[in-house]
This record gives C-alpha cells, sequence and structure tokens, in this order.
C-alpha cells in the first residue's frame, strides 16, 4: 500500500533508498522508451539523422588537425599531436557538459510525464544516461580514428579508456541531478550553469596542458573534472594515468551521484506541482 | 472488503501570486531536504485548495466528485495519484493507480499511435511483451486501425483523445481517476466510453469521478461528494449529494439575482392585489454578463432604440406573486407592457426562451392565432400563461422581439431567471410533465 503524506520522505532513509533501487530497476524499460522517443522525435524531421551526430565530432577533429598541419596550434609541453590533444579535450568537456545540462532540464522537458502521470524519477535520470551514451558512441569513435591516423592510439590504454569513461559521464549527471530540483522551480540555476561551463572550459586543461598561472594550476589539481579528463586522454593515447587523485575523485564523484539522485527522488513529488 | 483508497483529513495549499508560488516551492523543496514537515499555517498569498477532506473507498466503490471550477477537485485527484504531496493529512492507496487527468499525457505529437500506446504503457510500468498483448484491444476500441501508423500530430482532437481514453482504460489498473475526460470525441465514442467504464466498474475496479455533469454522477457512481472551496460539503449516496449540490447553485443563481444593481428583491412576497400595480420595466434586474453577452450577440439581434416602442415592461408571476425564481413544474403567467410610438399595422411579439449559454429553447409568439396583427397604436398589454413551466433548473434569459411584419421595432432581453428544483432529479433542458405506472414487476 502506497502512503502519501506531508512527512519529510528524508527521514524515511532506508525506505527511500528502497523505493530508488526498486525504481532504477523497473524503470529500465520505460527509460529506454522515454529515450527512444525523444531519439525518433528528434530524428522525425531529419534524412540523415545519424550522419549528423557523426559528423559534429569528425567536423571538429578536422578543423584541429587543420589548424595543426598549418601551424597554427603547436605542442609545446604535450606529449602527443596538439590535434589529438585537444579533439581529446574538446570531445570529453562536451560530454561532461552534455551530462550537466540534461538533467537540468529534464523535468521540464518532461513536465506532461511529471505533472499527469506517476513516472518513477529514476526513469528520467535513466534517459538521460541512455542518450548521454548514445550521443558519446560517435565521439568515442572519433576520438579512436583521429589518436590511430596521428599515430597516438595505444590499444591496451583505449580499453582502459573505454572502461574509466563513464566516470566523466558520472561527474556530469551528479551536479545535473543534484541542481535539477531547483531549476525546475527557478530556471536561474540552468542559466546559471550554462554561463559557468564555457570559462570553466577555458580554465580547465581542455585546450592547453599547463595554464602558466599557479592559481588555475591548483584549481585544475584539485577539480575532479580536471583529474578524470587529463587522465582519459593519457590512458588512451599513451596508457598512462598523468594526473594523481583519480581514485579520490570518482570515490567523491560516486558519493556526490548518490547524494544527487537521492535529492532528485524525494524532490520530485515537491517540483511536481510547480513544473 | 479491502479498503482500496483511503483519505484522511487531507489539506493542500497554493499561492494565489505567481512569483509567491516559485518563492515557496524553493522554501518548501529546501524544508523537504532538511526534513522539515511541510507547514499546514498559511503563508501570505496562500489558500487552501483542499480543506481537511476524508472518505474511504473500498475495492470495486465508485465515486464521484462534483463541485464548481476550482472547489479542489483535480488536486484532490491529483493527490490521490501521488503527483503531488498533501500539505497535511494522509493517503493510503491499494494497487496500481491509472489517472486519467489528461488524455494522452507524454504522448508525442511527432510519434505515430503504435509508437505512443508503447511509450504510455511503458509509464504503467508494463513491458514490451505486455503491451503487446492489448495493443490489439487498445487500437480496436480506439477505432484508429487505418491510422495507428500515421503521427498522432495529423489526428483531429477527437482520435486523440480516442486514443488516449484507449490507452488508459486498457492498462488494467486497479484504481482508476477520471477526471472531467468524458466530453471528448463524438456521442458514439462518448457511448462507448460510458460502456467501457462500466464493463470496467464489473470487473471490479475502484475508481473516482471527476464530472460536472450530474448525469453521469448518478449513473456512474454510488456514492459522491460535493467540493466547495477545498472543503466537503456533502459526502453519501450520489443522488442526494448532487440534489443538494443543485440546491446550493439554484441558491447562489438566486442570490445573484438578488444583487443585481437596482437593489430589487428577487422573488418578493407582495399580496395579491398588488398583481395590479404597474408592471416593473423590462430588463431592470439583468447581470452585467447577461447584458455583456446579448451585447456580444449571444442571443442573436439585439435592437434596443426606443425610437417606436417605448417603456417596454414584463414581470413573471407564479400564482399570485411576481418571481425572478420559477420552481420547476410550476405554473406560470407572463405579463408585459409597451408603447408605440407611432400606429403599426402588422404587429407581432414573440417571447423567445434561451438558457444562460444561448441555447435557444422555445418561443412563444403573437404570430400564432395572429393575436396583435391588426392595427395597433398606443399601449400593449398582453398576459401569457403556462400551464406548465417544465425547463430544468438553471439560469435562464428572455428576449422579447416586437415586430412590424418583418422589420424589428424592438429586441431585447426583458427577463434573467432561475429555475430551481422541485426536488426531482432532472437531466438536459426539458423535464416533461409525466405520470409513470409501472404495469408489472413480476419475478422471473
Amino acid at each position: 500500500m502506497k502512503i502519501y503524506t506531508a512527512e519529510a520522505e528524508v527521514l524515511q532513509f532506508r525506505h527511500v533508498w528502497t523505493e530508488m533501487i526498486r525504481g532504477i530497476i523497473h524503470s529500465r524499460y520505460l527509460a529506454y522508451r522515454l529515450f527512444l522517443k525523444d531519439l525518433r522525435a528528434e530524428y522525425s524531421r531529419l534524412k540523415f539523422s545519424l550522419v549528423w551526430d557523426f559528423l559534429e565530432p569528425l567536423m571538429l577533429a578536422l578543423v584541429f588537425i587543420a589548424l595543426m598541419r598549418s601551424g597554427v596550434v603547436s605542442d609545446r609541453g604535450i606529449a602527443m599531436p596538439p590535434a589529438v590533444f585537444i579533439t581529446f579535450g574538446v570531445l570529453l568537456w562536451m560530454t561532461f557538459s552534455e551530462a550537466v545540462t540534461m538533467p537540468l532540464g529534464v523535468v521540464g522537458k518532461s513536465r506532461h510525464l511529471v505533472t499527469q502521470t506517476s513516472i518513477v524519477p529514476e526513469a528520467l535520470i535513466l534517459s538521460v544516461v541512455w542518450r548521454v551514451a548514445f550521443n558519446s558512441i560517435f565521439r568515442i569513435a572519433i576520438l579512436a580514428i583521429v589518436a590511430a591516423a596521428l599515430g597516438s592510439l595505444s590499444p591496451v590504454g583505449f580499453l582502459k579508456f573505454l572502461l574509466l569513461f563513464p566516470a566523466i559521464v558520472l561527474l556530469g549527471l551528479a551536479l545535473g541531478i543534484l541542481l535539477a530540483p531547483f531549476n525546475t522551480i527557478y530556471n536561474d540555476i540552468g542559466r546559471f550553469v550554462n554561463i559557468l561551463l564555457r570559462p570553466l572550459m577555458y580554465a580547465s586543461p581542455v585546450l592547453y596542458a599547463r595554464s602558466m598561472h599557479p592559481l588555475l594550476d591548483t584549481f585544475n589539481a584539485c577539480s575532479p573534472v580536471s583529474i578524470v579528463l587529463v587522465n582519459l586522454r593519457s590512458l588512451a593515447t599513451r596508457n598512462v594515468l598523468e594526473q594523481p587523485g583519480l581514485l579520490a575523485s570518482c570515490v567523491g564523484m560516486s558519493l556526490l551521484f548518490l547524494v544527487g539522485w537521492f535529492i532528485f527522488h524525494v524532490s520530485i513529488p515537491v517540483v511536481a506541482e510547480r513544473a | 472488503m479491502k479498503p482500496a483508497l483511503i483519505v484522511e483529513n487531507v489539506y493542500k495549499k497554493y499561492s494565489r501570486n505567481a512569483h509567491a508560488h516559485l518563492d515557496y516551492g524553493i522554501r518548501d523543496l529546501f524544508n523537504t531536504l532538511m526534513g522539515h514537515r511541510q507547514r499546514l499555517a498559511l503563508r501570505a498569498d496562500e489558500f487552501y485548495a483542499v480543506e481537511n477532506v476524508s472518505f474511504q473507498l473500498d475495492q470495486g466503490d465508485s465515486l464521484g466528485l462534483i463541485g464548481r471550477n476550482g472547489s479542489g477537485k483535480t488536486t484532490l485527484l491529483r493527490m490521490c495519484n501521488g503527483l503531488i504531496k498533501p500539505d497535511g493529512g494522509r493517503i493510503m492507496v491499494d494497487g496500481r493507480v491509472q489517472a486519467l487527468i489528461a488524455l494522452g499525457a507524454g504522448f508525442n505529437p511527432k510519434l505515430s499511435g503504435r509508437e505512443n500506446i508503447y511509450n504510455a504503457a511503458a509509464v504503467m510500468g508494463m513491458n514490451s511483451r505486455q503491451t503487446r498483448a492489448i495493443f490489439d484491444e487498445i487500437v480496436q476500441f480506439s477505432e484508429l486501425e487505418e491510422f495507428i501508423d500515421s503521427p498522432i500530430g495529423t489526428y483531429s482532437s477527437g482520435m486523440y483523445a480516442r486514443l488516449g481514453f484507449s490507452v488508459s482504460v486498457h492498462l488494467q489498473p486497479d484504481v482508476l481517476l477520471i477526471d472531467e475526460i468524458l466530453s471528448v470525441g463524438d456521442h458514439a465514442f462518448q457511448n462507448k466510453c460510458f460502456r467501457k467504464l462500466h464493463q470496467i466498474k464489473k470487473q471490479g475496479v475502484t475508481f473516482v469521478l471527476v464530472s460536472h455533469s450530474q448525469t453521469h454522477i448518478v449513473q456512474m457512481c454510488e456514492r459522491a461528494i460535493w467540493l466547495h472551496q477545498g472543503r466537503l460539503m456533502q459526502l453519501g449516496p450520489s443522488t442526494e449529494v448532487v440534489q443538494a449540490y443543485l440546491d446550493f447553485l439554484d441558491q447562489e443563481n438566486l442570490e445573484r439575482l438578488r444583487e443585481q444593481p437596482d437593489g430589487a428583491e428577487a422573488a418578493p412576497s407582495r399580496p395579491k392585489e398588488e398583481k395590479r400595480q404597474p408592471i416593473p420595466p423590462a430588463g431592470a434586474r439583468i447581470s452585467e454578463a447577461t447584458r455583456k453577452a446579448a451585447a456580444d450577440g449571444l442571443y442573436h439581434a439585439v435592437y434596443d432604440e426606443q425610437d417606436r416602442v417605448e417603456d417596454v415592461r414584463l414581470e413573471f408571476y407564479a400564482g399570485d406573486s411576481p418571481v425572478d425564481v420559477v420552481t420547476m413544474h410550476q405554473r406560470l403567467t407572463i405579463r408585459y407592457s409597451f408603447r408605440l410610438r407611432q400606429p403599426v399595422t402588422d404587429l407581432n411579439v414573440s417571447l423567445v426562451f434561451y438558457r444562460a449559454d444561448g441555447l435557444q429553447l422555445s418561443t412563444i409568439s403573437t404570430l400564432n392565432g395572429h393575436l396583435l396583427r391588426d392595427f395597433h397604436e398606443g399601449q400593449i398589454e398582453c398576459e401569457v400563461e403556462i400551464e406548465d413551466f417544465c425547463l430544468v433548473p438553471g439560469t435562464y434569459v428572455l428576449m422579447m422581439p416586437i415586430h412590424e411584419g418583418q422589420s424589428y421595432l424592438y429586441r431585447n432581453v426583458v427577463k434573467e431567471f432561475v429555475v430551481r428544483s422541485n426536488g426531482r432529479l432532472s437531466w438536459a433542458v426539458l423535464d416533461f410533465p409525466y405520470r409513470y405506472r409501472v404495469l408489472s414487476k413480476t419475478p422471473r
């Protein structure tokens, strides 16, 4: 028997976690359908649907290769061709950025479902995971092609890269679902995050290996997204872990994800009436 | 019988102010995350959308929810479905709940009917295999076999609603919550929906039906709740609750008429001899809403220039007293008078009855019998007797066209009046005067 009260669910800690795990198990098919629904709706007016998904990262990679060949970007202080360095940096950042922003808007986008059906919150989270994973396939393929074409691919390292890749998605999702309930009420949160992500990309080791500014270097040494990004790139190309703190970052982001998930789950009934 | 739905002292509050609504949302969210219980006390600009409502439904019970717009019916339904949290009290639901709050909730117009069926079923917790098992039944019921692979954005609103209803009722819920959605589609489909709901009811599904239609409530539900401004006014057998609600509406209409600008009391009880007093001016106690509706053409043409006719007067009499409120099946006398400013040769007067929403109901005209056809001038005064006034309870409007041949000399609303119930349940527009005789009741 389901009981709805004014009591805050947070206090029923064990019950909430049971519901969350049950939600994940039972909403797998629904999440897949929601993912398919959004994808098909997006592709409904596209003749070359998948081509565009593949073309976007490909064009970025080709631009960076062309810039490298023309000498605009140099290989100062990096142990790989600058086109590989920048392509990995930009595409990994795009994945992180997408994993942050997609959950932020998922409640608003699914307003009808949230306000008119008793949808399980976990279905919304899983549908975002599906979508980010789908978009990532094209980026990973381009990364492998670019690294191989420029002679920087480490086959063993790339396998490790694939295993570690979900970490950057998890980090983005953790931040996204943590802020999503607040963004459902006031969209200022989403606006601020979108504005913040752009300068953060330039502050992070996406385009440059070293910032030449001690404050930024300290920031990057502590930033989990920088740590994961740098190590993903070095693993795929040289099969080494370049920056310390990966394990701590992974544990930290996992805890953050669990907190974000918990907050998302207990907040949905509260924010649904204001979605 | 096992309870399927228990609602105990439930409260829900909302803010009237859009900004405050969001500010309170953030505060409530923080309170929830800090583990604080939602406070029941009202904050600035807040009101109770649902206030201290309790009831219980056993498995297979059916309950109707009636009340005016904004009385809290949909809010209560949403809380029963767990879509929003109560601010006080508790709701317990046993079994799978399906809410038909908006037909086709979550449908994507770019996708086909087929894909939307699978998506809607997934939202209800059905997997692909379970959906395949009921897919044909859903399509057959919706009568959309031919269009099931077309994007639903190309469907008409009726087709969209048919698909939405069909999906919702075939998902095998234990508790079905239906919010005023049975006015969709054509009449044939509405009947089909009702047959389906009766079938579901027979299968033992518990349901709560929100409707403004007394017919739907009485036909579908054994019990009913009347909500007013969030409060439970009455809970009991549906016929009794519906009757109490209709009496309340009558009373409200009566009070509205009493508050008209000239301050005239509706249905004042005056002594018999006052019947011979001058008839009051026509249109003296017309509400602003009716004046506006008339000006907007809801009751067709208006010609109120007093250039050819003046001093139009009209009054209703029930028995010996002038009335603005007529009891159903009462004997009614209408007296009117006017003065012609110039002689006319082909005079006709009609009394056209409209329901307040503009539905034309009946016309009494002097054309029948050519009562006023000959040459006329000066004052005209007539009386019309209606033996059994059989309009059902509601608010009505009387238009009075005065013609000379095909030309209007005058045409305007001359009376706004209320018909109240005489205690007999009635539906639609008319309640025929009848005598009912049961000729035999022989057991099989």
